[in-house]
């Protein structure tokens, strides 16, 4: 079967203002299958996020295709690009800039639903609810101030699913959350992908993340994928020596010894 | 100050408040910590937790007009500092207490090269040496190359401005480094660079080390003793392998199976359910109740002082469930 997304031999090169070039991405394939969890993972100022930009259409490469379901998106007159654009969804970092402020949560929802007013509402209700703002009704009304860090990004969650992607391209959804919150989000993202089938490419530089969330891994080195496969074995017993110091990178807890008396006293 | 080893910084029982809006946020509640001579700890916790507030309110760096000492103490090498007039602070700041914090660029001066502002901080705390040699030694020991000097600070790499604001930490001297999140904007690669200097910084110049973070990893990593803050309180605090091992408090099991990211048999992360507390709005006795699965009655009514570890090994715990004998704790003082 035809991959869900295919990057062909992309790369990005940036001129800098001072007349230096920065090769970001350099002749890079990956593919993400339907239904795929694909972590995408490298130092910061590997080219994730530009490759990241380049899958969402947010950037032209310099040079190779991107192909969603077959189709290459270069080569899409521009309706159809909007169309197939709403296929792949991203998810940022930074929920607080991708939120226009100035927009209550009814009105983000509305923006990416489309529709008639009526069904919008109660469709939005729904979506909200999904990803655990509830009841869904209290929070329409809210601007994105008036949430907390863990809540935008839910909401953010919420517009990315109104359109229904097939794809979600996460950029470091997770940097600067606490663990707590991390946990919820990552299990929002789970129940989704179990009820609707998504697939996700997932950028960041969390490696115990990346192996517990993911079902493959990239690895991005200098604007190139040097290694890939799935993403416990790589990510347990890396063989490139730049996986290797990634990984050792990571202060590893080993999970608690007991409970605490706790459970034993229970 | 004659250096005698002791308790470099010792909080005790410390409450803080901020005025915002008409409301008052209970940033710090009754928290202690100690910190001695030559010592790593380690502070955690999530975000709102009171964090930043302790590490501030240890250089008298909260701000007066909104933010206020209700009780407790704070003592600087033995001395009382709680009532400290800003003069007063500012004689204790970079030595004996040095801070380095998340974000270099809002401390390092955007208009001065690294250099200059290196040995500013040498000729404050240290006049007698000769500069460049001490300012050469400082960059040596951050493990920046000498260019550095003439760099402005927005011309460095993320991990370099931190490198630069540690040197000019240490032209102080400090027998305690405070370090907030040090390396919290910083990518894995540069994050463990940056960790790797801290632990031979620490080891080289014998100096205590006040580690803050919300990674319990970076923490476990490089601390010996751990303190875990919830809502302003210090909850569990101990030897780190004991706190990281077998925690005992409901929240530190809990924030510690949520950073262990393993997945359960249904596919799901560990989490602790609900939402951390409005501290403007905090209810009496434990905070951690509404999320608590082993909350008692009593867990509403006050917090225990604390109980010890039966073992003898420090690690004390202040949570009501360590009152039932047979789970290895004993209660403060009746031991
Ligand atoms: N718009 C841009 N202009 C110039 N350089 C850029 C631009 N975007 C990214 N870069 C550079 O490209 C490289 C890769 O960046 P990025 O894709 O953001 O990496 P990552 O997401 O892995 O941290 C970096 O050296 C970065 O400085
Ligand atoms: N300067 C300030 N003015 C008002 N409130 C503050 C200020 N600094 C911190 N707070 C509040 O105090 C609480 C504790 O914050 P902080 O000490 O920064 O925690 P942490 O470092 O653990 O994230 C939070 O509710 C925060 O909003
Ligand atoms: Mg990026
Ligand atoms: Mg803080």
């Amino acid at each position: 079967m035809e991959p869900l997304l295919a990057l062909q031999n992309v790369s990005k090169t940036f001129r800098r203002s001072g007349g230096s070039v920065v090769h970001a991405v350099r002749g890079v394939d990956l593919e993400v299958g339907y239904g795929e969890t694909l972590a995408l993972v490298g130092e910061s100022g590997s080219g994730k996020s530009t490759l990241g930009r380049i899958a969402l259409g947010l950037l032209k490469p310099d040079q190779g295709r991107v192909m969603l379901a077959g189709k290459c998106l270069n080569e899409l007159p521009p309706d159809e690009l909007r169309l197939a654009r709403t296929a792949m969804q991203p998810i940022f970092q930074d929920a607080t800039a991708s939120l226009n402020p100035r927009r209550s949560a009814r009105e983000l929802m509305a923006q990416a639903l489309r529709g008639r007013p009526q069904a919008i509402e109660q469709r939005a209700i729904a979506l909200l609810d999904s990803v655990g703002l509830r009841p869904g009704a209290e929070y329409l009304p809210r601007y994105p101030h008036e949430l907390s860090g863990g809540q935008r990004q839910r909401l953010a969650i919420a517009r990315a699913l109104a359109v229904e992607p097939k794809l979600v391209i996460a950029d470091e959804p997770l940097s600067g959350a606490d663990v707590s919150i991390r946990g919820q989000i990552l299990n929002l993202l789970i129940g989704i992908k179990e009820e609707r089938g998504v697939a996700y490419l997932m950028i960041t530089h969390d490696i115990s993340i990346a192996r517990a969330f993911a079902d493959r891994v990239a690895v991005m080195m200098q604007g190139e994928i040097v290694e890939t496969g799935p993403a416990k074995e790589v990510l347990s017993a890396p063989r490139h020596s730049y996986t290797k110091q990634l990984v050792a990178a990571v202060p590893m807890l080993d999970a608690p010894v007991n409970a605490g008396a706790l459970e034993a006293g229970d | 100050m004659a250096v005698q080893p002791g308790n470099i910084l010792e909080i005790d029982a410390l409450s803080v408040t901020y005025r915002v809006r008409g409301k008052t946020v209970r940033a710090m509640n009754a928290a202690s910590l100690t910190v001695r001579d030559g010592e790593a700890v380690g502070l955690v916790g999530e975000s709102g937790s009171g964090k930043s507030t302790l590490a501030r309110v240890s250089l008298g760096l909260i701000p007066r007009k909104i933010a206020r000492i209700e009780s407790g103490r704070i003592l600087i090498a033995g001395r009382d500092a709680t009532r400290f007039s800003e003069t007063e602070w500012e004689s204790l700041r970079g030595d004996p207490v040095a801070m380095v914090f998340q974000d270099p660029l809002t401390y390092l001066n955007p208009v001065m090269r690294v250099g200059p502002q290196i040995a500013e901080s040498v000729r404050r705390h240290t006049p007698e040496l000769p500069l460049d040699q001490r300012v050469e030694e400082l960059l040596e020991l951050v493990k920046l190359p000498s260019v550095v000097t003439r760099a402005y600070p927005h011309e460095l790499s993320g991990g370099m401005r931190q490198r630069a604001l540690l040197a000019v930490a240490l032209g102080c001297r400090p027998r305690l480094l405070i370090a907030d999140e040090p390396t919290t904007a910083l990518d894995v690669t540069t994050q463990a660079e940056i960790l790797a200097l801290l632990k031979d910084l620490r080891r080289r110049l014998g100096m205590a080390m006040l580690l803050i973070s919300h990674d319990l990893g970076i923490v476990a990593s490089a601390c010996e003793r751990i303190y875990v803050m919830y809502a302003g309180h210090t909850i569990e605090w101990g030897g780190a392998g004991a706190v990281f091992q077998t925690p005992a408090h409901p929240y530190t099991v809990g924030l510690l199976r949520a950073a262990h990211a393993v997945r359960n048999a249904e596919g799901r992360f560990a989490t602790i359910a609900g939402d951390p507390p409005n501290l403007a709005e905090l209810p009496p006795g434990c905070p951690f109740v509404p999320r608590c699965s082993h909350a008692l009655a009593e867990c509403s009514r006050d917090m225990p002082e604390r109980f010890d570890a039966r073992s003898g090994d420090p690690h004390s715990v202040r949570c009501w469930l360590y009152e039932k004998p047979g789970l290895g704790f004993d209660r403060a003082g009746t031991g």
